[in-house]
């Protein structure tokens, strides 16, 4: 589009050409025809709710102190009751935290006005000033239905009438015809209190210290007749008020702080009760999973951007899974219906999945083969038969991981890990039971008393009973009563096990020292005598630990089908968290990676094609340089190997070979690795380094 | 050894401080740890042994055996694991590597090659000539390949080898010692790639079962596979690369502070060659676009591939657009094909906005007007940029309003790398209905985000390397750097020199002749009492006020640079450009 190409302009613009109801129905977003569309925005949206749900049981608390303080807050003359919230570091998360505060101080009718105020808007005491009162004198109501009427409401609101006296009298407006604005909320309005304004500084430390300091000043200037209230989110520490504002200023205001909850807290909670579930239409594969909890626990500690992370990864799910993963990554309920509307191609899709062709070549019956790759309703049949059967391994699979967390979460250094996310992602990439730290956490419990053994072994019964679905784990229930039984009849005298596995284990060579020395060791403890509750403890733990797990918690991902609920999208997660310099250094090193011609084929990472790009041909010579690059050696360099020949005159240079080279180094300069440098003639600088080992 | 024995017992006594943790360890560790100290010292002391270049040679080991086995690892574990564990108070479950007592991101770095490949290696000791060499090399060994055809890799460095040695010498006058040594690097490196590749075709079974293994619980391969069977004809070739592309593409680079250190220690020697040597030292704007024009594309096919490769991912962009997100892109090439591209095809019915954030002159007021007004026709649009952002978002919530999107190529321009200019329209892209498409370059552009503004451009990073070459971007004055051809510079000095009274045109012309004839790299402009002089001479100005009147106005047109400590004028343009100017007015008269 040669139209966007300008030496006078860089901005084009393009405005819609149809409008209306038709534009929106031709919107290149609208995404309603496509057949794997409805199945994932049915999830997500689910996943949404419940995400808010959890968001809003998180911070509860926080919530609930926060608009007892601001309701109670008592008047006073001199100083302006302020709230310091010390939120964490994790800013992205804040925004919803805010606005939730903002809607439940609105919706309880404690303030007339909130206004949310971030840095970036309050670069001088006037904009703050405007902007906090055009915030608080504008209506609560967000309502889109409402927008017309608050629009022309903007209008009338004028920047230059936004001042202190206005809102005052704004104010006196509103208290005098009082019961008008929310009549649900009179009680409230019959205290004493008159409701109040709320200013809510988002970003504190990131304020301008002067103006803030100043706003303050005139604020508590007001505070007689107005009923101001401040809550500061604070991202550090509450020393940060004391380094922002100057004595002065804090002295005119009553501080409160209050501790939000720590983001890990968050993530744990929504994982708990959103994606770590069996009710979870999909599942995470443990390496996604475990890549997006490090990128949220080493790089920025937001639950707001892990979840979106997820999201794109369930988009993906879907998109590229087409029809058939939509219509059965679904909640079990709809399970059996959306199996029906399968079409045949859908079907042949599902063939076509490795799992259910291994599942296939497995089933000896060959009439079922053949049945199952050519007829379609009895494949139906099959599918839903294997969803529920996969629907059912994962719950097992769920209710024996947090049988398991439940007795390895405390023990001293924790082997295993205290979350049931960290044991999750393990079980999920492998056979956990033939792990070290299993086999560790198993010596571990080992040692417990017979108190703590009763108390564990009685609550992972409570799970089990808990767990709702009776059938599930049944006989696991039933061998668990019975080995408690045994734990607790059993006393502390001596009973003597016959050795008979002893004589055994001498036969069995020994291959060092040290195998010698434990076998002699572990020799010497079974001859010891053991009381009968050790025998009894030895019998539940193996039980639990040797049979149990490796029976339930079985990888749900060998399972036929699985490929429908997993995701694993191993290259989607790197478009949500990006690598970016590798593929420009393969780009540029190797560049038959990406254009997979014959001609620029590599052997050695090192090898200089003078078929390549220039551009390729000007980097891979740059490597081979300081940290000062001489423009003329580097151009007789390129100009050896792009004519293949040594140049006799090297003061004469095909002025095309030359072009070209000029060319590619101010791509080189526009992609940032060389800059020109004023230290010698004719010198550029390297931008670049590292990765160098050996 | 120049040093007195008093201070080494200070330093024992030091160590023996130091080590006050483990105060009862034998007197033999203690003598240890000593003589380390002084093998240490004797390095700092300058004395010119053998010792001394050994140390140095080999960095790595002799800092570990001086900083002293408990240093190294109180260190690592303190600032790595403790801070997270604290925080996170869990213990390592999921990795079993060297560091046992925290949680690794294991995950994050896992696919790291790249630690042992030579990123931007800086293995090679710089020498003058490496990169001709280099060149020559090559040359030297391409033919061979050619012929050869089949890449025979354990004969290809070993026969050109030879041959080369003898080249260089003859042709380029390379030191002996210099290519001798490229020959052993050549070989060695060789050598261990064999081994290498040995090691590996051994293992091949093992390794292989290994991955079947991971594959059964967590690859992605079975489901892609049979994707690829299913879609159009059209795209699978598209399909096919980009999963190759993906494979291969698993590599993550690892940049520490110690090789930004050593890289800033090493002392880099290049030669003196300028470029004034050539016959044409610089190239003119125009005529390097009028020479590369000439220069026959290769690659076409291919590229062409590659494009339509890249364009199948459209589709994905707009779901990725429709649920929220804006799409980034990166990879080496010029990318605005591309999303030219995508706005004919799929956006020429809707709002767009493009914006080519590689043009010098673009301002945040520019693009937040075009678009407030160019393309929403909103009637009043307030000054502040936040505002504006908000009262377009105001705009955008009624129900009837479309979606608007912002092509903007190279979000990572020169001017827009300003962090206020970043934040708007971080919050502009933050906005339900305005989406974002742009593209970035430099390779450091993911610095320009923190946090906060990442998440509100709540980007998909896309790949989308094209190998087009960046005409359009690097056209602009600025980015050229080899050749300041000065077209812009010298219209400016034309307009501005049209527009003034004869006198000033006469101090302008003083000044002009005074540069072009002193001028160099060391001129530092001329005096104000020479102008002064010069000027009463031929009858321009009267007096000193005069003069200074005259010279104001050139001032406030940044014709005329003024150091203020030494009272020198001079004019802040190339000597190319003036000359060419003097020409020009030359000839006008």
């Amino acid at each position: 589009m040669d139209s966007t190409v300008s030496v006078s302009r860089g901005c084009f613009a393009f405005p819609a050409t149809v409008k209306g109801k038709k534009a929106k129905a031709n919107s290149p977003l609208n995404f309603d025809s496509e057949g794997w569309y409805r199945g994932f925005k049915d999830v997500w949206d689910n996943n949404i709710k419940q995400l808010d749900n959890v968001e809003g049981g998180v911070i509860e608390t926080l919530m609930q102190d926060l608009t007892s303080y601001i309701s109670s807050s008592t008047e006073n003359d001199t100083q302006i009751p302020a709230a310091a919230i010390l939120t964490g570091i994790n800013l992205p998360d804040h925004g919803s935290l805010f606005s939730r505060l903002k809607s439940r101080l609105h919706n309880e009718g404690i303030a007339s006005g909130v206004a949310i105020l971030r840095s970036t808007d309050c670069i001088t005491v006037k904009n703050t000033v405007e902007r906090c009162i055009s915030h608080l004198m504008e209506s609560p109501l967000d309502s889109e239905d409402e927008f017309d009427e608050e629009e022309e409401r903007q209008i009338d609101l004028k920047r230059s009438q936004c001042t202190l006296p206005n809102l005052s009298k704004w104010v006196e407006n509103l208290n005098s015809r009082s019961p008008s604005p929310s009549k649900k909320k009179k009680t409230n309005l019959q205290r004493s209190n008159q409701k109040k304004l709320v200013v809510i500084l988002r970003d504190f430390e990131t304020f301008n210290p002067n103006t803030l300091s100043a706003f303050i000043q005139i604020l508590s200037g007001y505070q007689p007749k107005l009923p101001f209230i401040l809550v500061f989110g604070i991202a550090t520490t509450l020393s940060a008020i004391d380094e922002v504002l100057p004595h002065s200023s804090i002295s005119r205001l009553s501080l409160k702080a209050f501790q939000a909850q720590p983001s890990v807290y968050f993530l744990n909670n929504t994982l708990n009760k959103v994606f770590l579930t069996p009710d979870c239409p999909f599942q995470l594969s443990g390496k996604l999973f475990k890549f997006f909890t490090q990128v949220f626990l080493f790089y920025d500690f937001s639950v707001n951007r892990f979840i979106q992370g997820v999201k794109y990864c369930v988009m993906e799910h879907y998109r590229v899974g087409g029809t058939p993963t939509s219509l059965l990554c679904c909640p079990e309920a709809l399970l059996k219906g959306r199996v029906d509307q399968l079409a045949h191609d859908d079907i042949e899709h599902i063939r076509r999945l490795g799992s259910f062709r291994s599942y296939v070549e497995s089933t000896k019956d060959k009439q079922k083969q053949i049945k199952l790759l050519s007829d379609d309703t009895f494949t139906k049949k099959e599918i839903l038969k294997l969803m529920t059967e996969l629907r059912l391994r994962i719950k097992e699979f769920y209710l024996a991981l947090s049988l398991l967390h439940h007795i390895v979460a405390q023990l001293p250094q924790y082997p295993l890990g205290k979350q049931l996310r960290e044991l999750y992602a393990v079980a999920m990439s492998k056979d956990i039971w033939v792990t070290a730290e299993y086999k560790e956490c198993k010596q571990l419990l080992g040692f417990l008393s017979k108190d703590e053994l009763v108390e564990k072994t009685k609550s992972m019964i409570d799970i089990l009973v808990e767990s709702g679905d009776s059938s599930l784990m049944k006989d696991e229930e039933k061998q668990l009563k019975n080995l408690l039984i045994a734990v607790e009849d059993a006393g502390v005298s001596k009973v003597t096990r016959s050795p008979m596995k002893s004589p055994m284990k001498n036969l069995t060579p020994v291959k060092s020292r040290s195998e010698l020395r434990q076998k002699v060791v572990e020799l010497g403890i079974g001859k010891k005598s053991k009381t009968a509750y050790e025998l009894a403890r030895e019998d539940l733990l193996n039980y639990v630990m040797d049979e149990m797990v490796p029976a339930k918690l079985r990888s749900f991902t060998q399972a036929p089908l699985w490929e429908i609920v997993t995701l694993v999208e191993s290259e989607a997660r790197y478009r949500v968290v990006p690598r970016i310099r590798a593929p420009i250094h393969t780009a540029l090193n190797n560049p038959a990676h990406y254009l997979m011609c014959e001609c620029c084929k590599i052997v050695d990472d090192d090898e200089i094609l003078p078929s390549m790009p220039d551009l390729c041909i000007a980097y891979k010579l740059h490597l081979e340089s300081g940290s000062l690059i001489n423009m003329y050696d580097w151009l007789q360099s390129f100009n050896v190997l792009v004519s293949g020949k040594q140049a006799e005159d090297e003061e004469d240079i095909d002025l095309k070979i030359q072009a070209r080279f000029t060319q590619a180094v101010s791509e080189m300069e526009f992609l940032g690795f060389v800059k020109s440098s004023k230290k010698k003639a004719d010198h550029v600088a390297r931008l670049t380094w590292g990765g160098s080992t050996t | 050894m120049p040093t007195p024995r008093k201070s080494l017992r200070t330093r024992r006594k030091i160590v023996e401080t130091s080590s006050s943790s483990s105060s009862s360890s034998s007197s033999e560790d203690e003598s240890e740890v000593v003589t380390e100290f002084f093998t240490g010292l004797n390095v700092k002391d300058g004395t010119p042994s053998k010792k001394r270049s050994k140390t140095q040679k080999s960095k790595v080991p002799t800092y570990t055996t001086r900083s002293g086995r408990q240093i190294v690892p109180k260190f690592r574990a303190s600032t790595v694991g403790k801070t997270k564990e604290d925080s996170d108070g869990e213990s390592s479950s999921t990795s079993s590597d060297n560091l046992p007592d925290s949680e690794k991101p294991s995950v994050l770095f896992e696919d790291d090659k790249a630690i042992e490949s030579n990123m931007f290696g800086f293995q090679t000791p710089k020498r003058k000539q490496s990169m001709l060499s280099k060149a020559t090399d090559s040359v030297v060994k391409t033919p061979k390949n050619d012929t050869q055809t089949s890449k025979n890799d354990v004969k290809t460095p070993k026969t050109p080898g030879t041959a080369k040695s003898v080249k260089t010498k003859l042709q380029l006058g390379v030191t002996p010692r210099a290519s001798r040594y490229q020959m052993k690097r050549k070989i060695s490196r060789e050598a261990a790639r064999q081994k290498f590749s040995a090691v590996s075709e051994s293992d091949y079974e093992p390794t292989e079962s290994s991955e079947s293994e991971e594959s059964s619980d967590e690859d992605v391969v079975p489901l892609e596979d049979v994707k690829i069977e299913e879609p159009l004809e059209k795209e699978k070739p598209g399909m096919m690369t980009r999963r190759r592309k993906a494979r291969a593409n698993d590599t993550n680079f690892i940049f520490t502070s110690d090789d930004y250190f050593e890289r800033q220690g090493a002392k880099s020697v290049t030669s003196d060659h300028n470029l004034n040597k050539l016959k044409n030292p610089r190239l003119q704007q125009d005529q390097l676009m009028a020479l590369l024009k000439d220069v026959h594309p290769r690659h076409k096919n291919v590229l062409r591939e590659l494009d339509s490769e890249n364009q199948s991912m459209f589709k994905r962009w707009l779901f990725a657009m429709s649920q929220g997100f804006n799409v980034l892109l990166y990879g080496v090439g010029s990318k605005r094909n591309l999303l030219n591209s995508f706005h004919s095809k799929h956006l020429s019915s809707s709002h767009v906005l493009v914006i080519n954030g590689f043009f010098p002159g673009i301002t945040l007021k520019d693009i937040l007007d075009s678009l407030a007004l160019g393309v929403l026709k909103m009637k009043n649009v307030p000054g502040q940029p936040h505002e504006v952002v908000e009262s377009i978002a105001a705009k955008l919530k009624s129900q009837n309003e479309p979606d608007v999107f912002v092509v903007l190529h190279n979000l990572d321009g020169e001017v827009l790398r300003v962090e206020k200019t970043q934040a708007v329209l971080a919050s502009l892209a933050s906005l339900p209905k305005v989406h974002l498409i742009a593209s970035i370059d430099h390779i450091n552009s993911p610095l320009l985000w923190d946090q906060n503004k990442l998440s509100q451009f709540n980007f998909i990073w896309e790949d989308a390397t094209s190998f087009l070459p960046y005409f359009e971007e690097t056209s602009f004055e600025s980015s050229l750097m080899v050749q300041r051809s000065g077209t812009i510079a010298l219209t400016a000095l034309r307009n501005v020199f049209q527009s003034l009274n004869v006198n000033a045109r006469k101090v302008f012309r003083l000044l002009v002749d005074d540069q072009l004839k002193n001028g160099g790299k060391s001129y530092q402009g001329m005096l104000f009492s020479d102008l002064y002089r010069a000027c009463r001479n031929s009858f321009i100005v009267s007096s000193d006020l005069a003069l200074r009147t005259q010279l104001t106005e050139f001032f406030d047109h940044k014709l005329v640079k003024h150091k203020k400590d030494t009272d020198h004028l001079s004019i802040p343009v190339d000597q190319a450009v003036l000359r060419q100017f003097n020409d020009e007015i030359a000839t006008d008269g």
